[in-house]
């Protein structure tokens, strides 16, 4: 554990520790120079110290030199008797009373004071003789004056020459004693700042690198984890404890780390659950793309088109293997007119597979490739045959032995006279040969039902005149109406009025047989009027009877599979169908796009029926126009054999 | 009275026609599959062949291709039978050279025999036979 105040410390942002040690550093040099100055100072001083004592010395020397100025000539004098030397002797000895005086005034020293009052004491005596000397002399008294010159005086003047040799004694011991004290003070001065600047660089130095150090530690570990983290390790994470800018820096860092690695496992996540989807569909998927030449393609599309794993698929494979479909060329043309394509039944190595493709585009209408799914459809299609050859069969086997029953009864009964001459038999036969018709419309209308729910019937589109097949119609069921002593009306004009519709003949003549058919089977007698209006797009036809019409209950069931207007189960009138035809008719006028309803009925009174159908137009050719298919109306079968 | 040779595998309608037609007093002669067929053809001479559509091996377009293409039989006159009243497969045949094709189902077999007796008599061809209504 780190002495708190460290950790303190630590925790300071780094412009604070900058700015410390910035400070740090000023005033370290600020100490530094105070130092320098200092001690600049003190030599400074001594050096002033020196020049006084040096002063000093001079005037010492100077008074020593006007004492035996003095003396030399008091000397001179008293041979020469040069009054003139009497004006220079008071200047000379002014001077060194002056001199004297200063140095006793300016002298700190209480020794050298007390040997300069000696001196002075001396130098009076002294100057008191060479008075006397001088007015001897201008007494003319040259003998007395030169006996003045005696020992004492000469005494005197060794005195005050050692008191002077004493005084600069001291002071030159004064001086070398001050300087050797200033050379040593330089000396130590010089020591002091080297150490002091050695100091300096030191602290600066280790201060510097241990704190860029910190730094650069703290930085290299970031760039570390940094690359750690481009190299693909996401959990990598910056450990830190600082709590300045580079502690922000690396709690920042983090931060985006983990919402980098969220983000990256999140597309990872997806992409995986895509991938997973992709590769677990059975629809074989595959994609190209258009910068490069690869494909991608999932494990079904693998198996379907028995792409192993030692030659894996490539755009030139594919060609080789669907025969008779170029599919690269399909994708070619789809990348370049940007439209989708299918072939529903592209034959490959005795299967059949559905193959649909898109261009694969980015909003911004970019293009990337295309995507292509393959769908092994053979089990489908194979049901879906086998039901066009349940069609067929069924109408064939069931046809067959019906086509028997009917044939061989109508035959008895033609060519056996003889027998038929029994009443009960030929009653027999009859019925025998009735029932088989009988059959043969129901297996026809149940195929045709079949066929028409599953909308494998295709429905051959020309003009066609309803006046014309009303005609025909009531021309073909003439015998059966004239029976019943029903009368049919043909209303001409409404007919003739109306445009030619755009239907399929025979499926509309079938639609007219119904309902004239149904018509008459429930009119005693009466008539049946077949009408028709324009309205819209439509020819609307109806048929109206003069027969039992339908109760409200009855309407009902009306247009619904097998109801009869009867009623119940049991009420069910077998010789009136199967109950199937209103619904055959229904699905008929449906799939050619019109309607079909009761229009009105009335018990007692009668109904009305009606149908539309559309007319001939261009938008309407152009409509039924897509619905064109190869398949044959009534057996349901492909025309492509 | 003509000579008829009818090909058909199934015998129900085999005998059926066989029957009507000798009732109508013609000589009629049977074969169960094409191949019999085209034998009985050259050996028979008939005067019309009423061939079935639906036959095992070959079948009824195949015999009618068959007979067309051959120049000892191609002015024989050719009618279909079927069970089947496909307009398609209708439509092929009269191109492929048939006179006429009768669903089975539809037609007493004396209106059958009228037919044939008509197409003997003038080699009549008809329109297509509707679907069933």
């Amino acid at each position: 554990m780190r002495h708190p105040i460290l950790e303190k410390a630590s925790q300071l942002s780094l412009r604070t520790k900058l700015l410390i040690g910035t400070l740090v550093i000023i005033g370290m040099l600020v100490a530094f120079g105070l130092y320098l100055f200092s001690h600049l100072n003190t030599v400074h001083d001594s050096f002033l110290q020196l020049n006084t004592r040096y002063a000093r010395q001079k005037s010492v020397l100077t008074l020593e030199l006007e004492n035996r100025q003095l003396s030399s000539d008091i000397r001179t004098y008293v041979i020469n008797h040069d009054v003139n030397l009497e004006t220079k002797y008071n200047l000379t000895s002014s001077a060194l009373n002056s001199t004297l005086q200063q140095l006793k005034s300016t002298s700190e020293n209480a020794q050298e004071k007390k040997v300069l009052i000696d001196y002075e004491n001396v130098a009076s005596k002294l100057q008191g003789t060479e008075l006397l000397i001088l007015s001897k002399v201008r007494e003319n008294d040259a003998t007395q004056a030169r006996n003045l010159l005696d020992l004492d005086y000469e005494a005197r003047q060794s005195q005050a020459a050692q008191y002077l040799t004493d005084l600069i004694n001291d002071e030159s011991t004064d001086v070398s004693n001050m300087i050797s004290t200033n050379s040593r003070l330089v000396n130590n001065t010089e020591l002091g700042l080297f150490l002091a600047l050695v100091l300096l660089i030191g602290v600066v130095g280790v201060s510097v690198q241990l704190f860029t150090r910190n730094l650069v530690r703290s930085v290299s570990d970031l760039n570390k984890v940094a690359v750690q983290f481009t190299l693909g390790n996401l959990t990598a994470r910056v450990i830190t404890k600082r709590k300045d800018e580079l502690g922000h820096l690396a709690q920042e860092f983090n931060t985006m780390a983990v919402q980098i690695k969220k983000y990256y496992s999140q597309l990872e996540q997806e992409r995986t659950r895509l991938l997973a989807s992709i590769n677990n569909l059975s629809i074989g998927f595959l994609m190209t793309f258009i910068d490069t030449k690869t494909l991608s393609y999932n494990p079904a599309l693998a198996k379907i088109l028995d792409v192993s794993d030692e030659s894996p698929m490539s755009l030139e494979l594919l060609h080789e293997k669907i025969k008779g479909y170029d599919l690269n060329a399909a994708i070619a043309n789809c990348q370049k007119t940007n439209t989708p394509f299918v072939n529903q039944e592209a034959s490959y190595n005795n299967r059949i597979l559905n193959i649909s493709g898109a261009p694969i585009t980015l909003s911004n209408h970019q293009m990337l490739g295309t995507v292509v799914l393959v769908e092994d459809v053979t089990e489908a299609k194979i049901q879906e045959r086998s039901k066009d050859e349940f069609f067929s069969i069924a109408s064939h086997e069931l046809r067959t032995p019906l086509t028997s029953i009917k044939g061989n009864t109508s035959m008895i009964l033609q060519y056996y006279p003889d027998v038929m001459k029994d009443p009960q038999l030929k009653e027999m036969i009859d019925d025998v040969h009735d029932s088989s018709v009988r059959l043969i419309e129901i297996v026809n209308d149940f195929l045709d039902l079949s066929r028409l729910e599953q909308s494998k019937v295709t429905f051959i589109y020309e003009p066609v005149s309803t006046e014309e097949i009303a005609e025909n119609v009531a021309y073909e069921m003439k015998t059966v109406l004239d029976e019943k002593h029903i009368r049919i009306n043909l209303d001409k004009m409404t007919l003739d009025a109306t445009p030619k519709v755009w239907a399929d003949k025979n499926r509309l003549k079938q639609v007219f047989y119904n309902l004239i058919g149904n018509a008459a089977k429930f009119t005693e007698k009466g008539s049946i009027t077949v009408s028709a209006e324009t309205v819209g797009n439509y020819v609307k036809v109806l048929i109206t009877d003069s027969g039992r019409g339908m109760s409200p209950e009855a309407q009902q069931l009306l247009f619904h599979k097998f109801q009869q207007a009867g009623g119940s189960l049991l009420t069910r009138d077998t010789a009136k169908g199967t109950g199937l035809g209103l619904y055959i008719s229904k699905m008929i006028v449906e799939n050619m796009g019109g309607s079909i309803k009761l229009e009105r009925s009335e018990v007692g009174k009668g109904s009305t029926f009606s149908f539309t159908v559309s007319i001939d137009t261009p938008e309407r050719r152009a409509q039924t126009k897509q619905f064109e298919n190869q398949i044959d109306t009534t057996t349901g079968l492909s025309t492509k054999t | 009275m003509a000579k008829i040779l009818i090909i058909e595998d199934d015998p129900l309608m085999s005998r059926m026609y066989q029957k009507i037609f000798t009732f109508e007093k013609h000589e009629v002669e049977v074969a169960g599959n094409g191949v019999e067929g085209l034998a009985k053809v050259t050996a028979f001479q008939p005067t019309i062949v009423l061939v079935d559509v639906m036959m095992p091996e070959m079948n009824g377009l195949q015999v009618l291709e068959k007979l067309k293409s051959d120049q000892a039989t191609k002015a024989i006159p050719v009618v279909m039978l079927t069970n089947l009243a496909g307009q398609q497969d209708a439509e092929t045949a009269l191109a492929k050279g048939a006179v006429k094709y009768i669903v089975k189902s539809e037609h007493e077999p004396k209106e059958v025999a009228d037919m044939v007796e008509e197409i003997i008599a003038g080699y009549t061809r008809n329109a297509i036979p509707s679907a069933a209504a």
